[in-house]
């Protein structure tokens, strides 16, 4: 066989391999987004449950302070392999007796509330909306938190 | 004892003072037979016959088939001469393109493909250069009629070296100088990163002239290892055997080698920036690791600079160019006096190395008439080493390089598009270096010279003498096709009566081939420039049949894919119907060839 035989059927063999391996190959999907289906919440050990929370919240929590008080709320999102995981904590009141900051640490989502004291004999709420950054918008929990003195 | 010492020490005294003066006498007479060369007589010795010489070997190697001198044809020539070199610098810019636009190396990298490109067309051309130059010093039959000519030796070698400088230029300006060019205009105009200047494309002739004439000296100068190789493999064929099974081994070596490291899974996409990052660290350490080759690439492009972008020509790759041209000449005075001194021992006994085989005593069977001339057509293909090794590195090779490409196709998770696309190309692959394989074919008639007419003196139907001549190709393609298309099976791709169908249909399509080839040689036949030129002579009948291989190969394997993609979208369980359908073309395909192989040779050689 002449040179440019042999070097056209040398292309012709690295092609055939470049070919099937771009466009013959099977589609994957190789960065799949895996969306967020439920929100954990889950709150300091020093607030206490309230039973039966109102109409359109999905927890309740009170927590006495008759001086400032600091604790936290983490939320997670399931499932674990979720692409995004981060939440975001909404405010949903006009109380400004607290203020809060939120920590993101690649699973867990952390607030940390730090409160006024209640007036003596008297109480205030909290309430928050923690939902998923994947764009969700129907999924969401809001809770409430009574900071009370008496 | 005393003058026993005596006598010891002058004998010694003397031994060394003969050695002083031997080696004066060489040094002396090297000095003067060195000064005579460079008299104004001897320089200015017969000039006329070197160019005498030199044109009438020149004539017959250069001379094209039916070579007409009149302007028009002269033109037309001139023009399809340019028209393929720009076709070829076409082609050469388009695959940069593609390897720049997908991203394939990098464009800073593309000075490295150059040299990389460059190092490998040395060294082929070095090797054809060895091959050839030991046919045309040595061997050539116009050696006999050149050494009768009143000249002195020193001419007669020129006019050689000049012929094989002229053919391996032609080589040059065929491929590497047009696919040089097609690098350098593509990276000049679309490199923005590190383009090579425009202006390369016209300068880069003065290095490429120079180059040429490095790989033949070298090949010169090799050549005389080369023709004490040839001369032992006459003495002792068995050195030749057990050079090649180890060069063959090797490369069944290299191929488990590179069987082993395919991945299990092969995902291009996923791995592109691994694989690309290693193609370009491989070029760029090429480049640095082959110094002398860089240094030439410099001298076409320049070097680059932090101070500007891309290649500029510069002091130092004139310097570099200036550099080499000295060492061609340098090289030049050695192949003269090394070279010229057996080239002319070799010139006045070019035939006393050859083999003088004994008359061995057989004792004389009749045999048929037909097996006759089979065995002897099959005891000459195999004796042949030329041929033997050409076809059988071929039908090995084919299996071989097809069981790689299927463990690669299978290790690549591929869709159903992607397996008739594997499909397509493993036909192709089998096809086309088994039909390319089928050139030779071409000239097999044409090679016997004024002896190919004694086939119509022979008592027997040409049929016989002729067929025995194809059936070297006929016999041994068939378990090349066989293994091949059972490695296709083993991969199971395809259901196995689909294998066992396109397997006869490819061999159908090369027994088509060589029926094919071998019609376009006692059609237009060139007995007379293979009497006259040699085995080295120039056939466009070969070079026919390659084109058509190509285009056969290519048909058959779109058509595989296009049947086979069409039962997959019937959502067939079988690829067999489609295979039938290959079927009945490549035996209409086979028929027709076989057919106008019979009634040509009926019109050309059966006498009413």
């Amino acid at each position: 066989m002449k040179k440019p035989v042999i070097i056209l059927v040398a292309l012709i063999y690295i092609i055939s391999i470049v070919i099937v391996g771009f466009i013959g190959i099977q589609a994957r999907v190789f960065n799949p987004v895996v969306f967020v289906n439920d929100l954990n919440v889950n709150f300091d050990e020093n607030l206490v449950k309230i039973d039966s929370p109102a109409e359109g919240v999905d927890y309740a929590y009170r927590i006495f302070a008759n001086s400032e008080v600091t604790f936290t709320v983490t939320a997670n999102v399931l499932p674990n392999d979720a692409t995004n995981k981060r939440c975001v904590f909404e405010k949903r009141d006009e109380s400004s007796s607290y203020t809060f900051e939120t920590q993101f640490n690649g699973e867990y989502t952390i607030a940390s509330f730090k409160c006024e004291a209640a007036p003596a004999d008297g109480v205030y709420s909290l309430r928050m909306k923690v939902k998923p950054t994947d764009g969700n918008k129907s999924l969401f929990k809001v809770f409430d938190i009574f900071v009370y003195n008496f | 004892m005393k003058n026993s010492e005596t006598s010891k020490k002058n004998r010694f005294v003397n031994f060394f003072a003969k050695i002083k003066s031997n080696v004066k006498g060489y040094f002396d007479a090297t000095h003067i037979k060195f000064k005579k060369f460079f008299t104004k007589e001897n320089l200015s010795y017969d000039f006329d016959k070197y160019k005498a010489f030199t044109a009438l070997q020149a004539r017959e190697v250069f001379s094209k088939e039916s070579q007409s001198n009149e302007r028009k044809d002269k033109i037309i020539r001139i023009v399809l001469m340019i028209l393929k070199f720009v076709v070829v610098v076409g082609v050469a810019y388009a695959l940069c393109f593609v390897i720049g636009t997908f991203g394939v190396i990098l464009p800073k990298s593309f000075f490295s493909l150059f040299v990389f490109f460059t190092t490998i067309m040395f060294v082929l051309q070095l090797i054809s250069t060895i091959v050839s130059s030991t046919k045309n010093y040595y061997i050539s039959e116009d050696n006999k009629v050149l050494i009768t000519f009143p000249s002195k030796g020193a001419s007669l070698f020129l006019s050689k070296m000049t012929i094989e400088y002229l053919k391996q230029l032609k080589n040059t300006v065929d491929f590497y100088l047009p696919v040089s060019i097609g690098i350098i205009i593509y990276t000049a105009l679309t490199n923005p990163l590190s383009p090579l200047p425009l202006y390369s494309v016209v300068w880069i002739v003065f290095p490429v002239i120079v180059m040429v004439a490095i790989i033949v000296l070298l090949g010169s100068l090799i050549s005389v290892l080369y023709l004490q190789y040839l001369r032992l493999v006459k003495i002792v064929p068995a050195v030749r055997l057990v050079l090649v099974g180890a060069i063959f081994a090797l490369i069944i070596y290299g191929a488990v080698l590179l069987i082993g490291l395919i991945p299990p899974d092969l995902n291009l996409l996923n791995t592109w920036n691994t694989i690309r990052a290693n193609i370009d660290s491989f070029l760029n350490t090429f480049s640095n690791v082959m110094v002398p080759v860089s240094w030439f690439c410099n001298s076409i492009v320049g070097v680059t600079s932090p101070s500007y972008k891309g290649y500029r020509l510069n002091g130092a790759c004139f310097g570099k160019f200036f550099a080499v041209l000295g060492c061609t000449i340098v090289l030049f005075f050695i192949v003269f006096f090394v070279v010229k001194a057996l080239f002319l021992h070799m010139m006045t006994k070019s035939v006393d190395y050859e083999k003088v085989n004994e008359k061995a005593h057989h004792r004389n069977h009749v045999h048929h008439k037909h097996s006759t001339f089979a065995f002897k057509e099959l005891k000459i293909s195999f004796r042949t080493f030329e041929v033997s090794a050409t076809y059988i590195v071929t039908y090995v090779l084919i299996p071989l390089l097809i069981y790689l490409i299927c463990k690669i196709f299978d290790a690549i998770n591929t869709s159903m598009k992607g397996n008739m696309l594997s499909i397509m190309f493993i036909v192709l692959l089998i096809v086309l270096p088994l039909l390319a394989s089928n050139a030779p074919l071409a000239s097999a008639y044409s090679r016997e010279g004024h002896a190919g007419y004694i086939k119509k003196t022979k008592p027997i139907q040409p049929t016989t003498p002729m067929l025995s001549k194809l059936l070297f190709n006929l016999i041994l393609s068939i378990p090349s096709i066989f293994v091949s298309m059972y490695i296709v099976g083993i991969f199971g791709k395809i259901d196995i009566g689909t294998v066992i169908i396109v397997g006869v249909c490819v061999l159908l399509l090369q027994y088509a081939h060589i029926f094919y080839s071998s019609t376009l040689d006692f059609v237009n036949p060139k007995n007379e420039n293979y009497q006259i030129e040699g085995q080295n002579a120039k056939n466009s009948n070969e070079n026919i049949s390659t084109v058509v291989a190509f285009v056969i190969s290519f048909l058959f394997a779109f058509l595989v894919f296009f049947f086979f993609q069409e039962q997959v979208l019937a959502h067939a369980e079988t690829f067999l119907p489609a295979a039938i359908r290959l079927l009945i073309i490549c035996i209409l395909t086979f028929g027709s060839c076989l057919l106008l192989y019979f009634l040509k040779m009926k019109a050309y050689f059966m006498e009413k």
